[in-house]
């Protein structure tokens, strides 16, 4: 009878149920709907003991399954197992600030060095706190996707676009100066690069700062020797957003192709349009009409990379190679 | 008789439908903000879960676990008996495209429609 660790309790399971009727038999608290595994409602994590069996993670993508994700109403584990909810860990840790760069006005470039270092993915991200103060009221987390790749140094780097005031950007901006020392926790997200087969054409679309997280996943890429092209647009509203030219430039790599691109807002009317709109994914999808066999890599703001997302999977692109990350801004 | 479910072509018929049904949605402005969500592959695995439940296949999804899913669409989102129709219309399409006989479909249809109460949260 396998034995399941969950937030501290103890359960026994009998040899014909799945995790997930043992568990809620047990009384135990665990989101549950479909039962077949589609929902994904129930779904935890593995952090100990014998490994899930294959099928309880069948429906998962690469990046959930190497962080040890699975789905119990499809598991009948073959051992005892230790599992937790799939939250972020709240655990927090400290951050110091090592340098403080504006590489625009709007946008600051920080490299930290973290006390412990976490174990991360470039493209995951981590949450930032600014404490409670009489200036802020409450606590407020913001989180940034991690553009440092652990092969570059033992320094964390986000890049930080101003939003409007009183805010966590603008605190880190404006006030934040090196030497000082920030809390954290995190990582997580599931848009990083794993290697698959190395010769996959890589497409990774970035528009404004979702930079910070195609630049550590594009790092990782050339970390692991991708052989096949990687093909790169960067949209901003202006070009002065395309903030990582030269670093981009500097990595030479033969295969890779980089299009900064300005994308401008459509106008917003009531009357019909004449015309389709072009967008960052009509411009992508234009260069690029049959994405069936790409792997891509989407980071930016919630719309756009929503809007991206479709067009790309709409030109053909699987649903399970498309990796995205965004973040209000 | 064998059921709907094995006479389509069970999991398989179901796995083909899925991104043929997916792809439709999208493409639709009408219906496609709704399938916008998270993660595509995510919402993948749950119209699979749609088309399992619509070909009278093996699931577990209750009236509720049907309202539970939808709620949040007629709530905030403005779900309504349009939308609802013209899902049925992209699930007569799919199956159309993938072969199968008007009397298959109208079968497949029937089983869609019959949860619309409890979609629709009525
Ligand atoms: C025709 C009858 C319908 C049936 C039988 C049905 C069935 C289902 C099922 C079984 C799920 C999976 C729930 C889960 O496992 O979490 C689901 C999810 C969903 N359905 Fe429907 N559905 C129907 C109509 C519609 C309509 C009309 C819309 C919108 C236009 C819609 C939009 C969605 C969306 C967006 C989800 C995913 C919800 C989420 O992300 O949690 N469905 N549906």
């Amino acid at each position: 009878m396998p034995r399941i660790t969950f937030e501290g309790q103890h359960y026994s399971l009998t040899d014909q149920e799945t995790m997930l009727e043992g568990l809620l038999r047990q009384g135990a608290l665990l989101p549950s709907r479909c039962r077949s595994g589609s929902c994904r409602k129930c779904m935890v994590r593995h952090l100990g003991g014998v490994l899930p069996p294959e099928i309880s993670q069948k429906t998962l993508r690469d990046t959930l399954r190497a962080q040890g994700f699975f789905l119990p109403c499809q598991c009948v584990p073959g051992g005892d197992m230790e599992i937790a909810p799939i939250q972020m860990s709240d655990c927090r840790y400290r951050l110091e600030v090592i340098s403080h760069q504006k590489l625009t006005p709007e946008i600051l470039r920080l490299r930290l060095k973290p006390e412990p270092m976490p174990d991360y993915f470039p493209g995951q991200y981590i949450n930032l706190i600014r404490s409670a103060s009489a200036d802020n009221g409450e606590e407020m987390v913001r989180s940034y996707s991690i553009a440092s790749h652990p092969g570059d140094d033992h320094l964390l780097e986000l890049h930080i676009q101003r939003t409007g005031s009183g805010g966590v950007s603008q605190w880190l901006h404006d006030v934040i100066r090196p030497g000082d020392v920030l809390d954290a926790f995190g990582p997580a997200g599931d848009c990083f690069f794993l290697p698959g087969d190395p010769h996959q054409p890589l497409l990774m679309v970035a528009v404004e700062t979702g930079m910070a997280a195609i630049y550590g996943i594009l790092k990782s890429a050339l970390h692991h020797q991708h052989k096949g092209p990687i093909y790169l647009f960067h949209g901003a509203a202006t070009a002065g957003g395309h903030y990582l030219n030269e670093e981009i430039r500097a990595l030479s790599h033969t295969n890779l192709h980089y299009a900064p691109l300005v994308v401008e807002e459509a106008p917003i009317s009531v009357g019909l349009r004449l015309s389709p709109p072009i967008n960052l994914g009509s411009q992508v999808t234009r260069q690029h009409p049959d994405l069936s066999a790409m792997r891509l890599y989407l980071c930016g703001p919630p719309q756009q990379v929503k809007d991206l997302r479709r067009d790309c999977f709409l030109a053909g692109a699987q649903a399970s190679a498309i990796y995205t990350v965004s973040f209000e801004v | 008789m064998n059921s709907l479910y094995e006479r389509i072509g069970g999991e398989a018929a179901v796995d083909a439908a899925v991104d043929l049904f997916y792809r439709k949605v999208l493409a639709d402005k009408y219906v496609s903000r709704f399938f916008d969500t998270v993660d595509m592959e995510a919402q993948a695995a749950k119209q699979k879960g749609f088309l399992t439940m619509a070909f009278g296949g093996p699931n577990n999804y209750t009236g509720r676990d049907m309202r539970a899913a939808h709620q949040k669409m007629v709530e905030e989102m403005g779900l309504n008996d349009m939308h609802f129709d013209q899902i049925l219309a992209h699930l007569r399409s799919t199956l159309a495209e993938l072969g199968a006989p008007e009397a298959i479909i109208a079968e497949v249809d029937g089983i869609a429609a019959s949860t619309r109460k409890d979609v629709m949260c009525r």
